[in-house]
């Protein structure tokens, strides 16, 4: 086939075809969906982190009127199977079944008439709880002696694991200096503009749920893995979602009792989630550590490097893979040849840990750019040429990291140069320098990062080319506002040689395309984008058979260009693609594609910021990135990408913090409290540049969508020590709040007055 | 945890239209009822089921408590169901009155986003009684004076004695905060609002400060109030006496800013978003600097 890349449309940066209805108030959010005869579910949530469960008395909340029922565990033992997860632990009930392990944990549900009515109810069922020890501190979770949260696990520390390369006694042993540090990344919670949502509607025969996640296929799986008594048919639709940012990828307890309502009941139930409710039901991410030890020679050549990483993984280890994520990232862009890293997870008595943009590689990444630069002002070097002399060289590709990740190709040092040119680091560097000489706080800051997109395991397309020329994409992927429709149609306009407003994308309905797997690791413009050429492919392949049919010549006979067929040795046959969707009825293809290895994007980003001296606050002045995506199919989306991600990656570093207290109470239960950035904290700009190393995907894409959550924080991280020159202070942890900078600045004044 | 709502509990809603039946329905009533002002808190605290009045009383329509108004000599009266946009904007119309209670008006403008503001009332900032709200510091500031009223008759308090800490106001079940009252601040002064906020929505340390007539000691004045870092607004007033002393005024702040701290060092918060030790620093800080900027604008109008 020809290439894809000489159309008009790939590459441009295109406004998005999903926005019209957005900005014109069409979209259906899962609170915009109202059907006839549709209750109300409340659950009750439990008030204690840790507690057995004594008694349930509902009979007070049932007798409200318009009350239809309030149910428990008793009442849906028999229906649902609970989830066993990979690791030692007990199973996680949809409602609590004798104990309930975080507070929030659902223990009841309440349907009414209307939701006041199951609200008011919800206050009157009446439970009996025995409180237990909590544990919040995953190290004091550690401890012999602290309270147990699985019974089926013999410690706290359900997931153990180590990955080594060479030799780390012998490459400490030989080192001229080893810097070690204790880091860590807060607990944080996602807060998408919109918090989950399920309908459930059943009609006898097909249970229908819309529910505002990032997986339908894996939530219409679990229905019918679950159910004990699954409904035949089972359609999960995706209505619009109002961002997700990876913790929307949980299967829920309410994904699955709301539609079981629906069937027992026999009438559409809705549950809709408050922020508040938001705040505990809906999976944390990051909450890591680790202490980490570099050892390297006197001129900067880093020979090992040893860790531990220790996730919290709240009640239920569910993704206990996270901190091993960050485990197996460690070395970042570097080629080191002998590490040792221990991974634990640990539960604790507080919401389950899950994904959340980025998921395991900010917090890796965060770890090592945060080493690096410690090992920098340790040797006395310049970050940069201690980053360069360090690097997997381009001739390594593809490079086996020293914990078994395989990084597909790039050019890191000569990545890093450019963005040293692109970025005017000698310039910014002086004028900060000055600056900083008449007394502002300004610094720069600079980070690399390598991570993993395109994960599989395959990821579905659906494509029809109607005789009237309509066409029609039904796809696998089932993005939460990244605009990959947009992208999608420019690949099938290029491809197709039609016009874009020809092309109609769908996703999210498991009644439109039986399988597929989901947007989320980045993975949906380079497996979703493969999926769609591949269908396209084949249909061009369709198409060919009959236009060699309908022009008598062979199919080899026959070259493919911008939608037509032209006969080699007789280019006055010609057909196109359209003649022949006419002449046949249509064309259509469905398919899976595997993408194979994973791809790794790179990049470097930059942060100028300035501390106010007197408060300790921090205002990013500048940002800009230099990014490896690959082929960028719409820059523009990749722009809003990587421009979205840093403003999440800034907000971790300043703001974010989910707090409980000792007792296990979450104290962050609102935006109040809970610092999410607004524009008003962005910098003016994000000055975005793209760089493009192919991949092996026919559109040479390599993924966007978590970079800007990868490198930011360890760009702002840096950024900050360096205002603060000549202070020797250390951001070792996220966020650094203004108190924390005022206490550091205060601190460093006295050792200085010494 | 009792559940969390998305929903408003079921209540009777009535919009008298004048204040007498305002407060006849506040009498029969009590306890049971409470009043709608803006509604951006009361409307939270009934979703989150923190109140459920049988009764919200909407003060909205009652013309009385719309009042904006500047009396040369009198000073400025704002009825308790002004928006704070209105007043924000009454003094952009009115620069004379912006810059004599030019305090009030800093943290007037900066109190959440305009949709906020568009909503929220100087009444119910007063009376949501959470130790940041904004208009407390310059309320005390000015020595503003409350009007209260109940069936019973009226009376009159001030800020500090109005609130007594967090949701916890000097204010019987039958009565209604009626107008605020701020008399002309000195002749010559300059005043200005500062606040501190992290991470989160709301201020951790705010304060507001006056000056009037700094070079010549026998008239001079300086003011200063805090809020937000202490559980209610305080007029720290031994820390203005330290500027009736002789020497010029830049000496006597550092004086001034210790006597500030040893007179609210134990009232202040310590919670999980700011220590103690950060909001008392963070006052002095911005009185610091406040106190600067203020001087400044005194030199640059005669320089
Ligand atoms: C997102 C957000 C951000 C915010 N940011 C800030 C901020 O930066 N700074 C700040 O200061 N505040 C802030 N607030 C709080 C906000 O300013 C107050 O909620 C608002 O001022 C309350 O005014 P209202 O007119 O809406 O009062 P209402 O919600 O109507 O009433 C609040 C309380 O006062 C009582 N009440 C009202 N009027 C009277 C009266 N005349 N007599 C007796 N009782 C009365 C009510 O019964 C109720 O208990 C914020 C609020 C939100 C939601």
């Amino acid at each position: 086939m020809e290439s894809i890349f000489s159309g008009r449309y790939v590459g441009a940066p295109l406004r998005r075809i999903e926005d019209e209805r957005l900005l014109k108030g069409r979209a259906r959010f899962i609170d915009d969906i109202s059907l006839s005869g549709m209750l109300h579910a409340v659950f009750v949530r439990s008030p204690y982190p840790h507690a057995i469960i004594k008694s349930v008395d509902v009979s007070d909340a049932s007798r409200l009127r318009g009350v239809v029922a309030v149910l428990t565990y008793r009442d849906i033992a028999g229906s649902i199977k609970p989830w066993e997860f990979e690791v030692p632990s007990d199973p996680m009930y949809p409602l609590a079944r004798d104990k309930v392990r975080y507070y929030g944990e659902p223990v009841a549900v309440v349907v009414a008439e209307d939701p006041y009515l199951a609200a008011d109810a919800a206050e009157l069922v009446s439970i009996e709880y025995e409180p237990l020890e909590p544990v919040v501190d995953p190290l004091e979770a550690l401890e012999k002696g602290a309270p147990r949260i699985h019974e089926r696990a013999s410690s706290n520390a359900v997931y153990k694991k180590s990955y080594k390369c060479g030799s780390v006694e012998d490459a400490f042993s030989r080192a001229h200096v080893v810097v070690e540090d204790e880091l860590s990344m807060e607990r944080v919670y996602a807060a998408p503009m919109e918090p989950r949502g399920v309908v459930a509607h059943y009609d006898g025969e097909q249970l229908t749920v819309w529910s505002s996640t990032q997986t339908p296929f894996d939530l219409r799986d679990a229905i019918l893995e679950k159910f004990s008594d699954p409904p035949s048919s089972v359609r999960v639709i995706q209505p619009d979602v109002g961002g997700a940012f990876g913790a929307k990828i949980p299967t829920y307890p309410e994904d699955l009792v709301v539609p079981l309502l629906a069937m027992k009941l026999g009438r559409p139930v809705k549950w809709y989630s408050s922020r508040r409710e938001d705040f505990v039901a809906t999976v944390h991410g990051r909450d890591v550590r680790a202490r980490i030890s570099l050892a390297a020679t006197r001129d900067g050549k880093i020979l090992g490097i040893r860790a531990r990483i220790l996730g919290d993984l709240g009640a239920y280890p569910s993704d206990y893979w996270l901190p091993d994520v960050a485990a197996r990232i460690l070395t970042g862009a570097y080629n080191i040849r002998n590490g040792f890293v221990e991974v634990l997870g640990v539960c604790t008595n507080k919401t389950p840990l899950g994904p959340y943009r980025g998921a395991g590689r900010p917090e890796g990444i965060f770890f090592i750019e945060r080493m690096v630069d410690l090992l920098a002002d340790e040797l006395g070097m310049d970050p940069v040429e201690l980053r360069l002399a360090n690097m997997v060289r381009p001739e390594q590709m593809p490079y086996k990291n020293c914990f078994g990740f395989r990084y597909d190709s790039g050019d890191y040092p000569g990545t890093l140069r450019k963005a040293v040119d692109l970025f005017k680091v000698k310039d910014l560097s002086k004028w900060a320098r000055e600056e900083r000489g008449r007394g502002r706080l300004v610094g720069v800051g600079l980070a690399f990062y390598v991570e993993i997109t395109s994960g599989g395991p395959f990821e579905s397309a659906h494509v029809k080319l109607e005789p009237s020329g309509r066409v029609s994409i039904i796809v696998g992927s089932t993005p939460t506002g990244q605009g990959d429709a947009t992208g999608f149609a420019q690949l099938a306009a290029d491809i197709l040689g039609t016009s874009i407003d020809k092309i109609e994308v769908s996703w999210g309905d498991t009644g439109l395309i039986g399988e597929g797997v989901g947007t989320f690791g980045s993975r949906t413009m380079a497996v979703g984008g493969g999926a769609v050429i591949k269908a396209l492919e084949e249909i061009i392949k369709k198409a060919r058979k009959e236009a060699a049919k309908m022009l008598r010549v062979g199919e080899e006979e026959l070259e493919y260009r911008k939608g037509r067929f032209v006969a080699r040795r007789s280019p006055d046959r010609i057909i196109t693609l359209l003649d022949i969707a006419a002449a046949t009825g249509g064309l259509e293809a469905k398919v899976h594609y595997d993408p194979g290895r994973p791809v790794y994007p790179f990049g470097a980003h930059l942060a100028i910021v300035e501390v106010e001296k007197d408060t300790g606050r921090v205002r990013v002045l500048g940002y800009k990135s230099l990014d490896d995506v690959g082929k960028a199919i719409n820059p523009l989306l990749v722009e809003g990408q990587i421009v979205g991600g840093v403003v999440q990656g800034l907000g971790e570093v300043l703001y974010e913090q989910i707090v409980y207290s000792r007792d296990g109470a979450l104290l962050t239960q609102s935006l109040s409290d809970y610092g999410v950035p607004t524009a008003l904290d962005a910098p003016a700009r994000v000055e975005v540049h793209l760089q493009e190393t192919p991949t092996h995907h026919p559109h040479k894409v390599r993924g966007v969508g978590e970079i800007g959550a990868i490198a930011a924080p360890p760009a702002i991280a840096r950024a900050i020590e360096e205002a603060l020159k000549p202070l020797k202070i250390r951001v070792r942890k996220t966020p650094v709040k203004p108190e924390e900078i005022h206490r550091m600045l205060q601190q460093a004044g006295k050792e200085d007055d010494v | 945890m009792s559940s969390p709502y998305a929903t408003l509990p079921e209540f009777e809603y009535a919009r008298p239209s004048t204040l007498e039946e305002a407060l006849k329905l506040l009498a029969k009533y009590g306890e049971e009822a409470k009043v709608l002002a803006g509604g951006v808190g009361l409307i939270t605290f009934m979703l989150e089921r923190l109140v459920s009045p049988r009764i919200v009383i909407d003060i909205k329509k009652i013309p009385e408590l719309r009042r904006i108004e500047y009396t040369e000599g009198k000073g400025l009266v704002l009825g308790a169901a002004a928006r704070i946009s209105e007043i924000t904007r009454y003094m952009d119309s009115n620069p004379r009155v912006r810059e004599k209670y030019r305090a009030l008006y800093e943290a007037l403008s900066r109190i959440a986003d305009l949709q906020i503001r568009n909503r929220a009332t100087i009444g119910g900032n007063i009376c949501e009684a959470l130790p940041f709200m904004d208009s407390y510091a310059p309320l005390a500031l000015f020595d503003a004076k409350l009007r209260i009223a109940s069936v019973e008759g009226e009376r009159e308090t001030t800020i500090t004695d109005f609130v007594k800490g967090p949701g916890f106001l000097d204010l019987a079940p039958n009565e209604l905060l009626v107008s605020i009252e701020l008399p002309d601040p000195p002749r010559e002064s300059r005043s200005g609002f500062s606040k501190i906020v992290p991470a989160i929505e709301y201020s951790v340390a705010s304060v507001a400060m006056l000056v009037a007539n700094p070079v010549d000691p026998r008239s001079r004045e300086v003011r200063i109030a805090v809020s937000a870092a202490t559980p209610a607004p305080i007029r720290v007033r031994e820390a203005e006496e330290v500027f009736r002393r002789e020497g010029d005024i830049v000496d006597l702040l550092d004086a001034a800013l210790d006597r500030m701290t040893s007179a609210i060092k134990e009232l202040v918060i310590e919670d999980p978003y700011a220590s103690a030790e950060y909001r008392l620093e963070m006052l002095k800080v911005q009185a610091y600097i406040l106190f600067k900027r203020l001087l400044d604008s005194f030199l640059q109008e005669r320089g």
